[in-house]
């Protein structure tokens, strides 16, 4: 090796091949070093994947999430879900027969946030759309500021929609997480306490998968931690669509195995339980199921579902109605909370088209109808309210009916 | 995809309810008489007694003869005790039994080595438990006990020991159910250790967390099961001490953010505790501010032992001093399960109180 260039010819092809073999040699030598101690980093840091404690919250940022959670799961008040994306209001305004413009989204959101004090006393946050965040009053008052003011807590939707699950019978995950603690940053200065994200899964004969299951509990989970690092109380909604013909234990036995799913997310990503809110569907049959159930019974499958996997310590649960009824969305959330079982958290309402059918309906782009809506809006609040309490007396008959029917829990 | 094979029918599952409701009635819990002939062997040399068949028979008939149904709801069972009789001939479980006591038996078979890591373990047994499970429901059993062990140091517990002992406390849990035995599951993480308060919260709220989603991957009817966990205290060796209270506000914190409201009741095991430290606590548990859906008892063995063993000496004219001493702790344990324990020792409430920490968020 410390043979000079100069040597002769028959020499110079060896020692250029010694030379470049050496140079293999320590590379070699130093890259395997180096997949060594890669190796050995690796190995012991999977060694030391021990539980440990890096606190992703202090006591303040806990005690300020556990607070807005409880304000808005106040007994007797609940959600209202105006977060309708442009899409979604496009599809209730075209069914009145009103243009999808930005200032008719705005006079609809104005009449709901104008309405009278009877408001304050049932509803605890209102989840806002992200344009709505940033439109005003025809006076010029921000609408996050008007319901701030009137002491209900502004959440905002912040999730980018659903995306397919490639390999999967049509299932879904959801797409929002880039740029998600900016964002979340920006919406608390805005103005917002609580967040919102929806997942969906989707009963059939083989679904939802176990990927659908657990990419949608982890995005979850991803959503959840970064809002609460930005004092953002995240409401957490793995919503199973009642689309199909399966009966209620089946929709109980795939409740349970998501809400499963989606605690243990919960808590591989070290969220605080107690700052979060869960909005989850209701257990029922799927709408073309031909077996009828009642409200005692809806009651029962979902509160039975729930006990077997949502801790206590969530402070909340504000349901979604999904496609039901204005009235059936009140009676079943009235008879989950008269179940006789132990029920640890809030039993309450997060609803959009349960809350604004008639509203909609008796508002239809008119002006002149914006009092007569807004009343339509303020009596469902408050039955609502009243069904948060297991107060509500339906003018129905399935009151009755429904008593006789009553199943032991035991069965479910 | 998922679809419901059912595991258990609705008669199935109301007996294991009403089993499970029975055990943990209001201000009684379990008396853990199950310990091992090794085990058993530790216990009675420490009072200088032969550990042979008799001795430990005549113990279990001290105990057995004296316990009292108004505080002491189920007893775990060894299996030669199960088989043993007391002086009068009758058989333990009827004993028991007829005292309207419930009957529960140790099914598992130790721990046995997890290879890769720091001397952690799993449990075994499963092997044949569902024929071992149907005979001691025909021999009088009507619930179960399975022991999984963790330890915290820094490498500890590993997500194996974790996952595995979760899915072995799963199938267990599963297999009784099947044969109308009610499961008492058992993640036991020790106390041993350096280790502060805040970092067995943590690791318990780990643990309960994958024990939780393994019962649910497994199908296990969560209303006809019991959990018998470690209260959330610091490490043995840890220099900084805790009160009751903070040990109540960190074990019902962690337990509310991982067990379910459906699971019946917990009864934590007493583990290196003393008697008087094991009641306090309990205590303070059932005294906490946070709601608690699970009723709060104990499964106590050498808290509930200690001094009836320390009177007892293995002489027979120690026989009633020794009952005595095991009732008036089956008694405060029975009270404390109620939040209702008030300690003679005034001392010792003064000192906890003071130490309080109000508010600390956990």
């Amino acid at each position: 090796l410390s043979l000079s260039p100069s040597l002769s010819p028959s020499l110079s092809p060896s020692l250029s091949l010694s030379k470049s073999f050496l140079n293999r040699f320590y590379v070699t030598l130093f890259l395997h070093s180096l997949c060594l101690s890669l190796s050995l980093f690796l190995s012991v840091s999977l060694f030391i994947r021990m539980p440990h404690q890096y606190p992703a919250l202090t006591t303040e940022q806990k005690k300020e999430l556990q607070e807005i959670a409880e304000r808005i799961t106040t007994p007797g008040k609940g959600i209202l879900a105006a977060d309708e994306s442009t899409g979604s209001m496009g599809k209730r305004l075209s069914a009145i027969g009103v243009d999808n413009t930005e200032e008719n989204r705005r006079l609809y959101r104005q009449l709901l946030f104008t309405a009278d004090e009877r408001m304050d006393a049932c509803i605890g946050g209102v989840i806002f759309f992200h344009e709505t965040l940033y439109q005003s009053t025809d006076d010029g008052t921000n609408f996050a500021q008007l319901i701030k003011d009137r002491g209900i807590v502004v959440g905002i939707k912040v999730d980018k929609g659903v995306v397919p699950l490639a390999g999967t019978d049509g299932e879904t995950t959801t797409q929002g997480l880039d740029g998600l603690a900016e964002r979340c940053a920006q919406y608390k200065a805005d103005g917002a306490d609580f967040a919102k994200w929806r997942s969906v899964l989707k009963i059939s004969e083989h679904t939802p998968s176990e990927l659908a299951i657990m990419e949608n509990a982890n995005v979850l989970a991803r959503y959840a931690s970064i809002c609460q690092q930005n004092g953002i109380v995240p409401i957490v909604e793995p919503e199973i669509l009642p689309d199909g013909d399966h009966d209620l234990k089946r929709c109980q036995y795939v409740t349970e195995k998501v809400l499963a799913a989606v605690y243990k997310a919960l808590s591989d990503h070290h969220v605080y339980l107690e700052g979060t809110l869960l909005k989850p569907n209701m257990v029922t049959p799927g709408h073309a199921c031909s077996k009828k159930y009642t409200s005692e019974e809806i009651a029962m499958a979902t509160v039975t579902a729930l006990r077997r996997t949502v801790p206590p310590a969530v402070t909340g649960v504000t349901f979604l109605s999904g496609g039901q009824s204005e009235e059936e969305a009140s009676i079943n959330l009235n008879a989950i909370n008269l179940c006789p079982l132990g029920k640890p958290w809030a039993l309450t309402f997060s609803y959009g088209r349960a809350l604004q059918a008639s509203a909609l309906n008796t508002w239809r782009g008119e002006r002149e109808n914006e009092k007569a809506a807004a009343e339509q809006f303020i009596k469902r609040a408050e039955l609502n309210g009243l069904a948060a309490q297991g107060k509500y007396e339906s003018t129905g008959e399935s009151g009755a009916a429904g008593q006789s029917l009553y199943v032991a829990n035991h069965a479910y | 995809m998922t679809t419901q094979f059912p595991s258990l029918s609705p008669a199935q599952k109301k007996e294991l309810s009403d089993i499970a409701q029975r055990i943990v009635a209001p201000g009684k819990g379990i008396l853990a008489a199950d310990e091992s002939t090794g085990t058993m062997g530790k216990r009675l040399e420490k009072i200088n007694v032969e550990n042979n068949e008799e001795n430990r028979r005549t113990f279990r008939d001290l105990l057995f003869s004296a316990v009292d149904a108004n505080c002491i709801g189920g007893i775990i069972f060894f299996h030669e005790t199960l088989y043993q009789k007391s002086d009068k001939g009758v058989p333990f479980p009827k004993l028991v039994k007829d005292k309207g006591i419930v009957v529960g038996i140790k099914v598992d078979k130790g721990t046995a080595g997890l290879n890769g890591t720091d001397g952690e373990t799993t449990t075994q047994g499963l092997d044949g438990l569902s024929e071992r499970c149907a005979q001691y429901k025909k021999d009088g059993c009507d619930f179960a006990k399975w022991r999984c062990v963790l330890k915290i140091s820094d490498a500890c517990p590993s997500a194996l020991a974790i996952a595995e002992n979760a899915n072995v406390l799963a199938r267990y849990a599963s297999i009784c159910q099947q044969n109308g035995l009610v499961p008492i599951v058992e993640p036991e993480i020790l106390p041993d250790g350096t280790h502060d308060l805040l970092r067995t919260q943590y690791v318990t709220e780990k643990v309960l967390a994958a024990t939780y989603k393994a019962l649910n991957d497994h199908h296990v009817y969560l209303e006809g099961t019991l959990l018998k966990p470690n209260m959330v205290t610091a490490g043995h060796s840890c220099p900084k001490k805790f009160t009751p209270q903070e040990v109540a506000m960190a074990t019902v914190t962690a337990l509310r953010r991982t067990v379910p409201a459906a699971v019946p009741g917990i009864t934590f095991l007493s583990g290196g505790q003393s008697e008087e430290e094991a009641t306090q606590n309990l205590n303070a548990m059932n005294q906490t501010a946070l709601h608690r859906p699970w009723k709060l008892s104990f499964s106590y063995g050498r808290a509930l032992q200690a001094s009836a063993l320390a009177a007892w000496q293995g002489k027979a004219s120690n026989k009633k001093a020794a009952q005595d001493a095991f009732t008036s702790r089956a008694k405060s344990n029975g009270l404390a399960a109620k939040g209702e324990y008030t300690s003679t020792a005034g001392a010792d409430k003064a000192s906890t109180q003071s130490l309080h920490t109000a508010n600390y968020v956990y």
